[in-house]
């Protein structure tokens, strides 16, 4: 799954510890997500659209490999 | 929506690895006292302080580490079975009759103490594998 929260992180100014915080994860999980190498629950992705302030459907989106 | 999928707190794993000392210190002192090495000594040591080890808290416990913990527990098991079962056919059953012997296997603790030295082994190495290249 792709995902822009590194961009959205960026256009907000914040860092990836700062982040975490807000969504009470780890920031390894941040950069786990961003590397796309985890794929967060639908409540965590709500939480991080939340505090991005943008729609999950911006946020993430489907490859093809995620139909396989 | 908190879950809380590990009983004990972070720092129990203090309280682990202060177990697991203890059981280092017991298997020096058979040996020093007996002069046996005893590895069940060890193995008991290991085993209860790995379970406070892997199973408590990390410092920020969320659903990717439980799902980290998770998934190197179940790896840890079926090769630590592996092990155990190529263990006790080629040094403790070579030689097996089937009505005539009993078959042998290494101690609980010892197959617990191995299970969870490579279940956290495992769960750091998964760990590190996810933040390698991490940007701030």
């Amino acid at each position: 799954m792709k995902n822009l929260i590194k961009v959205e992180r960026a256009r907000h100014n914040m860092t990836q510890a700062e982040l975490a915080e807000k969504v009470k994860v780890a920031r390894q999980t941040i950069i786990a997500i961003e590397g796309g190498k985890f794929v967060p629950s639908t409540v965590l992705a709500f939480k991080i659209a939340k505090v991005l302030n943008c729609t999950m459907d911006l946020l993430f989106e489907l490859e093809d490999k995620d139909w396989e | 929506m908190k879950q809380h999928s590990f009983p004990y707190s972070h720092w129990t794993k203090f309280l682990g690895l202060l177990i697991m000392a203890a059981g280092v210190f017991s298997f020096f002192q058979q040996h020093h006292k007996k002069g046996v090495f005893d590895l069940n000594e060890l193995a008991i040591g290991f085993s209860w302080g790995l379970v406070f080890v892997f199973f408590s808290k990390e410092k920020t416990d969320d659903e990717m580490i439980q799902g980290l913990k998770f998934k190197a527990l179940a790896r840890a098991i079926i090769v630590a079975f592996f092990i155990t079962h190529l263990y006790n056919y080629l040094f403790l059953n070579w030689r097996f009759e089937r009505g005539q012997d009993t078959i042998l296997s290494i101690s609980a603790y010892q197959f617990m103490a191995l299970t969870l030295i490579l279940a956290t082994g495992s769960f750091y190495y998964l760990k590190h594998q996810l933040t390698l290249n991490e940007e701030q």
